[in-house]
């Protein structure tokens, strides 16, 4: 019976096959000094939960001498012989793809249905991308975008230049979360939140109530911390399901991409 | 009139008191807790005597009709003799006797508004237990001894406590002796007919209570043969086991469901089968979970496991407001599944488990191991249980034994069967509660066993069981 690698849960991994891949989006308004540590632990974070990880990085055009989102939309599959693997996460270059599928997406679509079949079931693909961008892929979908604040004062001004235009163009709301990086010098005493000076922003300024994800500070370090666990959890139940192409061949559906930073972390 | 005020520590020490200031002829003429103890007021039986015949003077001198008792009064002639009417008011004590009841009565009377306690004495009164002191006064001449000796033992009915819980445990003792006297008769007259006899060891032998049998099997019809009374009892068995066969499956009707139940019974795999039951049919988006369970190594990663493998994110609450949270979080979904902490029935963090789920729209799920012994699945139940409804699931079906004592905690505690399962595959080993499958697996014979009962066993089992419950008054034969 070990031979033979059944468990009791081969049913429940007959259903999982069809799982959706799920959408998620992280809001990129020019701090990278805390984008890319928050962003670096939600993937550690989704792959800790055993979901394998794809990053669409929307800050980046696609080079010519690497795969990235352009050219699988331009083949329709990830031309590599990489098995698949939950343990490893993907970044890919993503800008001009992404552009290209907001371009391309007819009225009243979701411009990010245009993913569907791209990925491996159950996977999750975070979408990181400048605020303009994400209003267009983002536009009648029910996701929030994590933004993230630190106690700069530059954060908080982008933060909010971003959280306005997503607001006002396509009533996108994101999900606020304040960042304290863990080498970086501590806030002044007694000093109010980021986060929380952005949600009073929005219902002061933009008449529009945030929905609080529940983590009050995310300490970002080496080591995930539960409440980045807490945080990834609550941004997946807001994801976008991707359904599955039915028609298109097992092996394209079951293939990965060049992995950029496989086995990386 | 010498009356005296005797206060002690027990009505007891008190009335010895009153003895021996007055003697053997005391007259207990009040009797009732201070907040020192208790205080009896007495006199001597001549000093009663002497105070008739002031009465009765003092009733001679009073104008006709204004007396209490004019009844009395007029039959006395006004130029009798002293001695005739000492003679005649000797013989008619009675009269003085309501005299100090109504004394008596209007004391208590005017006590009753001031004290809060006298209205339990009503109550009490209402019930037709007597805690008058003028009791004392109600008795025939001749059977004042016997019951000035019943005072002095202090067995008269006081408004103490104690005498009440001695009347309350003779009662149950009463009860049980009736009760253990029926059983035994019922139990001789089943025994002469061969297919209750044989019906009920079969009860037994199946693992059902003899409360359970002996209700069934007293409304066996008469005159049936044994086939027919093995069927009657099946059908009043599958009648009486309610499941949720005529609603919709568990995973298809949706809801919050908190999976309850003591440690190792199957918590989490079974909310992994719902989960995935629930995904089968309605897609992964559609199952919620969520797990409280911080206490047991590793069953937050045993639930994300399987939620791992269904594409579903398991959450972890550690407070009911972060339950709260994850519930709205959750609001959306057609299924909601919370694996809880499993505690034994007595243990103190099962009452706080319980406070964290009482929550609007959560419904409580009892997971019982179907292979646990009759007084365990007992003592589950009744800790777990809740107002309204109680929904339950059979686990390790396929591991038991005998099914009778799950079916008989089922069917006595009036739970709802919403499913049963039946192995360790997920979800696979799972099924829907069918009342006549599970009565029919319950009955059936098992093998030879060290445990089994014989004929000769069944007053063993008999003569010890409960009697009747409260729940078996709901027995739909």
């Amino acid at each position: 019976m070990l031979d033979l690698c059944i468990d009791q849960g081969v049913g429940l991994r007959h259903i999982g096959m069809n799982a959706s891949t799920r959408v998620i989006a992280v809001t990129s308004h020019g701090d990278h000094e805390s984008e890319m540590p928050l962003l670096w632990n939600l993937c550690s974070a989704l792959v800790e939960l055993g979901f394998g990880v794809t990053v669409l990085d929307g800050t980046i055009n696609e080079p010519t001498d690497e795969t990235g989102l352009a050219e699988i939309l331009d083949t329709q599959y990830w031309q590599t012989d990489v098995k698949a693997c939950h343990d490893t996460w993907s970044v890919l270059p993503a800008a001009i793809g992404l552009r290209k599928i907001c371009e391309a997406s007819p009225d009243n679509t979701i411009p990010l249905v245009a993913l569907e079949g791209l990925f491996e079931s159950g996977q999750v693909v975070v979408v990181y991308a400048g605020s303009d961008l994400l209003c267009q892929l983002l536009a009648k979908s029910d996701i929030q975008p994590l933004l993230a604040v630190t106690y700069s004062p530059s954060s908080l001004m982008t933060a909010y230049r971003a959280l306005k235009q997503m607001h006002l163009t396509t009533r996108i709301h994101p999900m606020i979360v304040t960042v304290s990086l863990e080498d970086a010098s501590p806030p002044p005493a007694n000093s109010a939140k980021p986060g929380e000076i952005l949600h009073q922003c929005a219902r002061n300024f933009l008449t529009c109530d945030l929905r609080s994800p529940g983590v009050a500070t995310l300490n970002l370090g080496d080591k995930l911390s539960p409440d980045i666990c807490k945080l990834t959890t609550q941004m997946l139940e807001t994801s976008m399901p991707l359904e599955h192409h039915s028609n298109a061949p097992p092996e394209y559906r079951w293939t990965r991409p060049r992995a950029l930073f496989q086995g990386s972390h | 009139m010498n009356i005296q005020r005797f206060i002690a520590p027990t009505a007891r020490e008190a009335l010895a008191k009153a003895r021996m200031t007055f003697g053997d002829g005391t007259l207990i003429l009040s009797n009732r807790p201070t907040a020192e103890g208790v205080e009896v007021v007495a006199t001597a039986e001549d000093a009663l005597e002497s105070l008739d015949r002031a009465d009765i003077s003092s009733n001679r001198m009073q104008a006709p009709g204004t007396g209490a008792r004019r009844t009395f009064t007029s039959s006395v002639e006004p130029d009798s003799k002293v001695e005739d009417d000492v003679a005649q008011l000797s013989m008619s004590t009675l009269s003085f006797q309501d005299y100090v009841r109504e004394r008596m009565l209007r004391r208590r009377q005017d006590a009753s508004t001031e004290s809060s306690k006298t209205p339990k004495i009503s109550e009490k009164r209402q019930h037709g237990v007597s805690t008058s002191p003028s009791i004392q006064l109600d008795v025939a001449p001749s059977q004042k001894a016997a019951s000035r000796t019943s005072a002095a033992l202090g067995l008269q009915p006081t408004p103490s406590p104690l005498p009440q819980a001695l009347m309350n445990e003779l009662h149950s003792m009463k009860e049980l002796i009736e009760d253990r006297f029926n059983t035994l008769t019922w139990l001789g007259q089943a025994r002469q007919h061969p297919i209750v006899s044989s019906l009920m060891l079969k009860f037994i032998r199946a693992g059902y209570s003899p409360a359970l049998a002996r209700t069934i099997l007293e409304k066996l019809p008469e005159d049936s043969d044994a086939a027919v009374s093995m069927q009657w009892v099946l059908d009043v068995l599958q009648r009486n086991l309610k499941t949720d066969a005529a609603g919709k499956p568990l995973f298809d009707e949706g809801g919050t469901y908190a999976l309850v139940g003591s440690t190792g019974v199957g918590k989490t795999t079974t909310a992994a089968k719902l989960a995935g039951l629930c995904a089968q049919n309605h897609g992964a988006s559609s199952v919620g979970l969520i797990t409280l369970d911080t206490y047991r190594v590793g069953a937050h990663e045993q639930l994300r496991s399987y939620g791992r493998m269904l594409g579903v994110v398991a959450h972890l609450a550690h407070d009911r407001a972060a339950l709260q949270d994850l519930l709205g979080l959750l609001g959306n979904k057609k299924m909601v599944l919370i694996d809880t902490t499993g505690v034994a029935p007595h243990d103190p963090r099962r009452r706080e488990m319980m406070d964290v789920l009482e929550l609007p729209k959560v419904n409580r799920l009892l997971v019982l191991n179907a292979g646990s012994q009759g007084d365990t699945l007992d003592d589950v139940v009744t800790s777990f249980k809740t107002v309204g409804t109680q929904q339950a699931v059979l686990t390790k079906v396929d591991e038991a034994v005998k099914l009778g004592p799950a079916m008989d905690a089922t069917i006595r505690h009036q739970l709802v069967l919403r499913g049963v399962t039946t192995g360790q595959k997920v979800p696979e080993d799972w099924e829907r509660a069918d009342a006549a499958k599970l009565i029919r697996a319950s009955m059936r014979a098992q093998g030879k066993s060290a445990f089994e009962p014989k004929t000769s066993d069944l007053g063993f089992f008999f003569a010890h069981s409960s009697g009747k419950t409260s729940s078996m008054e709901q027995i739909n034969a």
